[in-house]
């Protein structure tokens, strides 16, 4: 389920500039997550979004961006100083009567923070991965292809595509929650470079209890509220825990538990077909917030059993010498009397304090 | 930005005429709005009420008196609220859910709604669940004159929770497996 989220539309068309408006409130139930405003930021160069409030287990979700920036009231002062004469791209607080610039941090969401959106993904052709909204707006498949980034991570632009193509280009980025929680941390007596025929190994299993360091700041002094983050493009979260990490205990699970919330689409205007390009978003693109979760949340890590006695297990290994690490792994596995030690595996593999996410 | 025409489309709920060289943009009260459960609101006395809201199909109480209006008859009564703590921030309106010992709900009033800090004090065995359904934000009013949230500063609620809720109690199991006293309380 999802859908595209704006209270009122700005586009600009070739002839010239729409605004396009739709009542809120008639439009179903004004939702959590829900994209309540963009604005440019002329100072930094770039869109900032502000959006309604959100909750996990009753607790507002901190994003990064700036309290207070460019409010109804401020956005009138500024007006007014830039009609006297001002400085155009200075922001008045009305409150401390001084200069107010952007400064981003992490602020929690019931305070209204303008997250600063950096756009970084090309959507390459509408057959693709853009969404039919997108196409009825005018993103053209053939005119996308003529923007590349290539391996050096450089925007190329190919020029007779670009004469050819007539549309709209469309950069995108993702919205993420991430919830901080414990981790199984596998822990060895011996690395493998060592670990000879029917050497006794310690192995222990213990829960990492410690939270992420860069989660602990002024916003958060425990780390474990939940974050909302931006990548480039948002892909479930890969666990290392292939065999050779648990038996040499460099075996360590995700840290935290991720969900995906929106997906926010840049569309250039029509003038852009022909001029030389840069690549950057700037205020003459519309924006466009697509949305995946909807409500509040509520979030549980799984408490999980460590049976004691895998606290300090011994295990005895076995394989041949110099046959490389992947022989001794193996033997070690598949030996019938290392009972101890598939118990370890089993443990490992199904019992994860990986946590849950649910609509509230 | 450079200078460019601009016209203003009218769109779902929103008229757009010009009289007299004047823009007027009508908007249409909407008359199906979907009030989600346990919508909070308030008044300027700080009287906070709870809307229809169920967990586990009951209707939760406040002061031993069933939210939404009806009584388990079906007849109405007075619909009861809560009193707004102005020295709170942030203040949660949160239902309470209160279990035995050998995790059922409790005879008398299973389920209720209070308000305050979402920690529930004195829950050292961990027989009663929290879970949020609306929270306040407001400043600190530093006098006793009046409720009036514009004389002290900004008061503003955000809903928690849209939906009927479920509610089970599920006992608490520590690292070495071994069960614990008391309980996880999940809604959902």
């Amino acid at each position: 389920m999802s859908r595209f989220v704006q209270p009122a539309f700005l586009d600009i068309s070739p002839s010239g500039t729409a605004l396009s408006l739709f009542s809120r409130s008639n439009n179903g139930f004004p939702h959590p997550w829900e994209a309540l405003a963009f604005a440019w930021d002329k100072k930094l160069k770039l869109w900032r979004m502000k959006m309604r409030p959100a909750f996990v287990n009753g607790i507002p979700v901190l994003a990064e961006g700036s309290k207070g920036w460019l409010d109804f009231r401020d956005r009138q002062i500024a007006g007014n100083l830039a009609k006297s004469g001002g400085a155009k791209d200075e922001v008045f607080s009305e409150r401390s009567e001084s200069v107010k610039f952007p400064k981003d941090g992490w602020t929690p969401m019931n305070e209204d923070p303008w997250i600063p959106l950096r756009f970084g993904r090309e959507i390459p052709s509408i057959e693709e991965n853009a969404p039919l909204g997108l196409q009825q707006m005018g993103v053209n498949a053939e005119f996308t292809k003529a923007f590349r980034i290539d391996s050096s991570g450089k925007l190329r632009v190919d020029q007779t595509r670009l004469d050819e193509g007539s549309g709209r280009r469309c950069l995108a980025l993702d919205l993420f929650l991430s919830k901080a929680r414990p981790g199984l941390v596998g822990e060895a007596s011996t690395s493998l470079d060592t670990l000879l025929v029917g050497q006794v190994v310690d192995y222990s299993v213990s829960l990492q209890t410690t939270v992420i360091d860069s989660r602990k700041d002024e916003a958060d002094p425990t780390g474990l509220v939940s974050r909302l983050y931006q990548t480039v493009k948002w892909e479930p979260p890969v666990a290392r825990d292939n065999l050779l990490n648990r038996i040499t205990g460099d075996y360590a699970d995700q840290q935290d538990d991720q969900l995906k919330i929106a997906t926010i689409y840049a569309v250039s205007s029509f003038e852009k077909q022909g001029e030389k390009d840069e690549g950057g978003v700037d205020d003459t693109w519309t924006l466009l917030c697509k949305n995946d979760v909807f409500w509040n949340l509520n979030y549980d890590a799984n408490e999980i059993e460590i049976p004691k006695q895998f606290a300090n297990l011994s295990v005895i290994a076995l394989g041949t010498i110099g046959a490389g690490s992947g022989a001794v792994v193996a033997g070690s596995i598949l030996a019938p009397i290392n009972s101890q030690m598939d118990a370890i595996f089993n443990a490992m593999r199904t019992q994860s304090p990986r946590g849950r996410f649910w609509s509230i | 930005m450079k200078n460019r025409p601009t016209s203003l489309i009218g769109g779902q709920g929103l008229r757009v005429s010009q009289i007299g060289g004047k823009t007027l943009i009508d908007s249409f009260a909407s008359s199906g709005r979907w009030e989600p459960a346990w919508f909070c609101r308030y008044d300027a006395g700080g009287r906070v009420y709870v809307g229809r809201g169920l967990v586990n199909g009951v209707a939760p109480t406040i002061n031993g008196k069933p939210i939404g209006g009806f009584d388990d008859e079906g007849n109405s009564i007075e619909e009861p609220f809560l009193s707004l703590p102005r020295n709170i921030s942030p203040c949660y309106v949160k239902l309470i859910a209160r279990v035995n010992p050998d995790g059922s709900p409790v005879e008398k009033d299973p389920y209720t709604i209070d308000i305050g800090e979402l920690v529930q004090r004195g829950d050292r065995e961990g027989f009663v669940g929290v879970h949020a359904l609306a929270v306040f934000y407001q400043s600190r009013p530093d006098n006793n004159r009046g409720i009036a949230a514009s004389e002290t500063g900004v008061r503003r609620l955000y809903q928690i929770t849209h939906f009927d809720l479920q509610h089970r109690a599920v006992p608490r199991v520590n690292i070495a497996g071994e069960l614990m006293s008391g309980y996880r309380h999940f809604f959902w």
